[in-house]
């Protein structure tokens, strides 16, 4: 039992073996479970920034933190 | 795979490709170590972040569509023919996961540039072909980046990053970087080392987002006149595009085959003639291209460090810009061609970068779009006056297309503005218009990394305050 073509190298003639990745024959599946977690991504991360973002902005409503923060740039 | 030769010369090409990888990923260090450098402190890791997702985001896209764009569009499609039928690229082929070469059950069908060539030949070499071309796509997305330093939102970055690394550059590769794309069969268009087709339309891309992006918040004083945002880092700046020279060493290799039988391209019937070729399968060498590289790099150095009077950062730059201009014709050049070429390119760049600032405040942090577009553009148009007649097309081609000047300079604006700026200008409106493209003013004023710096913060002052309970535990504290 092998989850791939091969169960043994011994006395195999390579020019007759293709594939031999886990599960020949799900590659459309695998496409699709792929493209999915591609656009999954950009999903939540577009969500993660939008959080970052309003933090940010919370941040910047501190005079003391923005003063800092222009303090730090003027030394750079 | 069934004689010693043919194995040796597989795996020898399989081999020489992989090693392109390694080399080509030194750029992307180059990358993100001059746009940190390049940036202010309070935007490192928004900038850092930024420039090495594209990677993965551009590598799976480039894994799904991009490589087979690159087999399927040669003739436009609808230019000069339809699709190509392409089923070593599509992403569900079995030759694009670990392959013998022997039958599969999906392939007695297959047709395609590599599957016609024999599974035993493509299996072993679609992985590697595939990086290397992948490694291109990173480093068009990559040069966009750093003009958008400091402003963009990452949301949007990815989104235009995919556009160019799997969409906009593979088709511009497939038309012009392809020995039958239809602008090397209609244009006679030459590039052998993607002064346009990587260069060019990554400079014309920057220049469509950061046309719509706009300057960042202090660059240009109530008047117009330019303000000089210092690079943070010079020396990261520096070393950064010393890393990118490296990285182009493999850039340079991966645009070549390096071991083919011009008998089998057309050439001299019933004579083995092994040579290497450029991507258009015309013979060249690689001491042609080292020559080439090294002269054109050193005339683009010594022409910046004079016009730049001596200014590290545009020195570095001219270096790169001089390598770009001469790019196109690097296969061909005598190597004081290319360094005089180099020169020409980098004095341009540079005079372009600051000019196009001044009169039409856009604001290019790190000078992509000089650098490498108009770079590119002109290095484009000076190939077709210098190579004026050379034969553009493989010899098993029945109709020879030539070199000219008409032919690369349509090429320079097929390159810089149909597939470079267009599409970008067009994303970017898009993107502004769904409020998607640019942070908000205030988050640019206090620096995109200030979530990150408060989370820092209060885990300091939570470590702080352990530390203080523990020392009073200890007695040491009162």
């Amino acid at each position: 039992m092998s989850t791939t073509a091969v169960e043994t190298w011994a006395g195999a003639d390579l020019s007759q073996i293709g594939p031999i990745y886990p599960m020949v024959g799900t590659e459309m599946i695998l496409v699709i479970v792929g493209v999915l977690f591609w656009l999954g991504f950009h999903v939540l991360q577009a969500r993660i920034e939008r959080r970052e973002l309003d933090g940010d902005e919370a941040a910047a409503r501190s005079p003391e933190r923005i003063k800092r923060v222009f303090e730090e740039e003027a030394r750079e | 795979m069934d004689t010693d030769i043919g194995a040796l010369t597989v795996i020898f090409t399989e081999f020489y490709y992989w090693v392109t990888v390694p080399l080509m990923f030194l750029i992307h260090v180059g990358f993100c170590m001059y746009e940190v450098g390049a940036s202010r402190h309070k935007n490192h890791m928004h900038t850092v972040m930024k420039n090495t997702m594209l990677m993965p985001l551009v590598t799976i896209t480039f894994f799904f569509f991009g490589w087979w764009i690159y087999f399927a569009f040669p003739n436009g499609p609808g230019i000069t023919g339809g699709i190509t039928q392409s089923d070593n690229a599509v992403p569900w082929s079995e030759l694009m996961g670990t392959h013998l070469g022997g039958p599969g059950p999906a392939l007695e069908s297959a047709q395609g540039y590599g599957a016609e060539l024999g599974n035993g030949f493509w299996s072993r070499l679609n992985g590697v072909f595939w990086a290397a071309f992948l490694l291109f796509s990173w480093t068009a997305a990559s040069i966009v980046s750093g003009a958008t330093i400091e402003r963009i939102r990452p949301t949007a970055f990815w989104i235009l990053a995919v556009v160019i690394g799997s969409g906009t550059w593979i088709i511009d590769a497939a038309w012009g970087w392809h020995p039958d794309g239809w602008m090397v069969t209609q244009l006679g268009y030459h590039d052998a080392y993607a002064s346009g087709v990587i260069h060019a339309i990554a400079g014309g891309f920057a220049l469509g987002v950061i046309v719509v992006l706009g300057p960042r918040i202090g660059k240009f004083a109530p008047d117009g006149t330019p303000r000089n945002i210092n690079p943070h880092n010079k020396w990261l700046v520096t070393i950064g595009l010393f890393l990118i020279y490296c990285g182009f060493w493999g850039f340079y290799v991966a645009c070549n085959v390096p071991i083919i039988d011009h008998g089998t391209l057309g050439g001299a019937e019933g004579v083995v003639n092994f040579t290497a070729t450029t991507i258009y399968l015309t013979p060249t060498t690689l001491s042609a291209i080292v020559f080439n590289f090294l002269m054109s790099l050193s005339g683009g150095l010594l022409a910046g460090y004079v016009v730049s009077k001596g200014e590290a950062f545009w020195t570095y730059s001219a270096g790169l810009a001089g390598v770009i201009t001469a790019s196109a014709g690097n296969d061909l050049y005598h190597p004081i061609q290319a360094m005089l070429i180099g020169a020409v390119g980098a004095v341009c760049a540079y005079k372009l970068h600051f000019w196009v600032e001044r009169r039409f405040k856009l604001d290019d942090p790190v000078g992509a779009v000089a650098v490498h577009g108009y770079a590119g553009f002109i290095g484009l148009v000076i190939c077709g006056f210098m190579l004026w007649g050379h034969p553009a097309t493989a010899a098993y081609h029945e109709t020879v297309a030539v070199i000219t000047p008409w032919g690369q300079f349509a090429g320079a604006i097929i390159m810089f503005g149909v597939l470079g700026f267009l599409p970008a200008f067009i994303v970017s409106k898009i993107l502004m218009g769904m409020g998607m493209l640019r942070v908000p003013p205030a988050v640019e004023l206090v620096g995109l990394d200030m979530s990150e710096e408060i989370a820092e913060e209060m885990d300091a002052i939570e470590v702080s305050e352990a530390d203080i309970a523990e020392a009073k535990r200890l007695g040491l504290l009162t």
